[in-house]
């Protein structure tokens, strides 16, 4: 798991690669709350890379969505490849998420 | 002296029982009724009962099932007196809990009898019991040892890996990671990386023969007299001596710019006096900041992997003596330039000669796999996925063998 | 039947061995062309299982995951030393609250088509089933 992030306007584009288990949930929930600390609260997720999730790493993007949402932030998904998009529906999380097919899209999304 | 209590609500019948039993050197109790023996059975527990069946408050049979259930820790030995002799009733007696019978009006010789083997029963449980007892007082102490070598064994685990460097430190120029997996609590594999001046950065990997304590103890002293601290400059920089600061300074005079040179005075100064055949192997190495030329040292230790910037891995070196076996053994040194973006692997054996379920060994071939794959991650996700494929070699992720492995990297930006 | 086992530390960090492992298991298992998701379901459910016997044991215990499977199911296992549980005492996970946790064995079952769990003296066993050919249970 590697997480990067860079800056695209007003939105920090958080760019996860690999599997997203409980082994990265903790670092996961560091970088949101760096990216918070430093005020930066509209935050595109690029899951593209992501190839695995679990519960586990569900569980850690529901507590960034809350701490995200408690400062008045907002947190966008993008890229879900189809397997990784089950979980959420499996988990009824995508109901929480606004999720887009790309970051382009997020973006433009307003 | 066994104690038994008789029960009886006939007064003649305990006191010929009482007179009996004194003379065999029995101590002897009486009670009149059920409850009364009961209330004695409970403060004195006495080894055996003779107790009569029928009594009017609490009879024979009642009195074995209360005993029985009662669970006290000694075996308490139940005798029946009774005029009763239908096998129906017997079945009975013996279901409530009782051991023997035996039929009024008594004979003393038949009485002396039953008495002397329910008194062989008691001394055999005795036994058995102390034995027991004793066996658990012994494993006590067997795990309060165990324990308490465990605890030594943690904490020496723990001074160990104070002995590696520091991930955190940051060193001109280069990055580097490691893997340190003991065997046991504690390893014979040491290793560290360590600048010597402004412009020479050296490196080691060690790998004492055996492993556990005794391997250890020589990976230890090997550490403080190879670290940093324990040298002190004699010359002026390039052609620089070093020397060790502990007693015998002549033991080990290192010329700093020769990895050959601290092998030659490694194995003069550990040389195995016979009787204990303590080896091991070595790679040390020092490189030149300013250009990248890397010396290297191989004593009898795994060639290290250098890999190209662009992912393609080469083996350098080709064997040597181990240290300690060969009094006049020769070390060559092999130098090679370390080019920006390159990365030297230095391992111990226990990676490539980790054995799998079906015996076969993880392999240098697998080693370089996992090594040209990882390229482009960072050297803690190469170590890391390196350790996931021998636990899955292995089918475990406890292994037989120290594992040691430690990864430098020349950054780009650097020259 | 084939079987592979593997033991694990129980630490977070056995979950990287655990993950490869199963891939590694799971392509051979499948072979060349694997029907869509199965490989992933059978992943996922593992991780959820490790993870859950991994937190539930002190980090000097440890978890053993086994695979056994012929042409027609594949019978997954994870014994840990970790105390005692029953499945019909985990509750369903709070949809309605978008839970942080609680899927694991929700998700297990889901995508599973047999979950059971042994308690023993010193330790537990879940099995889990999947058929590899027709008749997928629909998630």
């Amino acid at each position: 798991m590697s997480i990067t992030h860079n800056q695209e306007g007003v939105f920090t584009i958080v760019s996860m690669a690999g599997r997203f288990d409980a082994l990265c949930a903790r670092e996961f929930k560091s970088v949101i709350s760096l990216l918070l600390e430093a005020d930066k609260k509209r935050i595109i997720l690029d899951m593209a890379q992501v190839n695995f999730i679990d519960s586990s790493g569900m569980g850690a993007l529901v507590g960034g969505l809350r701490g995200v949402a408690k400062e008045g932030g907002e947190i966008r998904i993008a890229g879900l490849i189809p397997e990784v998009h089950t979980i959420f529906e499996l988990t009824r999380l995508h109901r929480i998420f606004d999720i887009y097919e790309t970051t382009a899209a997020a973006l433009a999304a307003g | 002296m066994i104690t038994v209590l008789c029960v009886d609500d006939q007064k003649h019948i305990t006191d010929v029982l009482s007179r009996y039993l004194t003379k065999w050197g029995y101590l002897v109790l009486v009670a009149s009724d059920g409850e009364t023996g009961w209330d004695i059975i409970q403060k004195n527990r006495p080894e055996i009962v003779l107790t009569d069946w029928l009594m009017p408050d609490l009879e024979g049979p009642d009195l074995c099932r209360r005993v029985r259930s009662a669970g006290f820790p000694g075996y308490t030995y139940m005798i029946l007196l009774t005029a009763k002799s239908d096998k129906e009733d017997l079945v009975l007696g013996m279901e409530a809990g009782a051991d023997d019978f035996i039929s009024k009006p008594f004979e003393i010789g038949e009485l002396k009898v039953r008495l002397n083997a329910a008194a062989r029963m008691v001394r055999l449980e005795r036994q058995l019991t102390q034995a027991n007892s004793e066996l658990d007082e012994k494993n006590l102490a067997l795990n309060e040892m165990y324990d308490s070598v465990k605890i030594d064994l943690e904490a020496a685990a723990q001074i160990q890996l104070t002995l590696l460097p520091d991930r955190n430190v940051s060193l001109p120029g280069f990055h580097f990671d490691w893997l340190f997996s003991p065997s046991t609590f504690i390893a014979g594999d040491i290793f560290n990386i360590f600048p010597v001046d402004s412009n020479h950065l050296n490196f080691y990997l060690i790998d004492v023969s055996g492993h556990g304590i005794p391997a250890a103890l020589l990976s230890t002293t090997l550490s403080r007299v190879l670290s940093p601290q324990s040298h002190f400059t004699i010359n002026g920089p390039l052609g620089q001596t070093y020397c060790d600061t502990c007693e015998n300074r002549q033991d080990l005079i290192v010329s700093l710019n020769s990895p050959a040179h601290v092998a030659l005075a490694l194995n003069k100064q550990f040389m195995s006096d016979g009787e204990q055949m303590q080896y091991f192997t070595m790679l040390y190495g020092s490189v030149d900041l300013r250009d990248g030329t890397t010396t290297i040292t191989q004593a009898g230790h795994p060639s290290p992997v250098y890999q190209a910037p662009g992912g393609e891995v080469r083996t350098i070196g080709g064997g040597g003596f181990p240290i300690g076996l060969i009094p006049e053994a020769d070390f060559e040194d092999v130098s090679f330039r370390f080019e920006a973006g390159g990365r030297l692997y230095l391992y111990s054996d226990g990676i490539t000669e980790c054995r799998g379920a079906t015996g076969t060994m993880f392999g240098e071939k697998a080693l370089l796999d996992v090594l040209r794959a990882g390229w482009n991650q960072p050297l803690r996700e190469v170590i890391d996925r390196l350790r996931s494929e021998l636990a899955v070699h292995r089918g475990s992720d406890s292994f037989d063998d120290d594992l040691s492995l430690l990864a430098i990297e020349r950054m780009e930006d650097r020259i | 039947m084939k079987a592979r086992t593997i033991e694990l530390s129980a630490m977070l960090d056995s979950l990287r061995s655990g993950a490869l492992f199963t891939d590694e298991v799971i392509g051979e298992i499948l072979g060349d062309s694997p029907p869509p998701h199965l490989g992933y379901n059978i992943a996922l459910a593992v991780s959820e299982a490790l993870t859950n016997a991994i937190r539930h044991c002190k980090s000097s215990e440890k978890v053993i995951l086994g695979f056994s499977w012929d042409s027609e199911h594949v019978v997954i296992t994870v014994d840990d030393q970790g105390c005692e549980l029953h499945l019909e005492d985990v509750p369903e996970p709070d949809f309605e609250d978008a839970a942080e946790c609680g899927y694991g064995l929700y998700i297990i079952r889901t995508l599973m088509d047999d979950v059971t769990l042994e308690n023993f003296t010193g330790g537990k066993r879940l099995t889990m089933t999947k058929r590899l050919i027709e008749g997928n249970k629909p998630s």
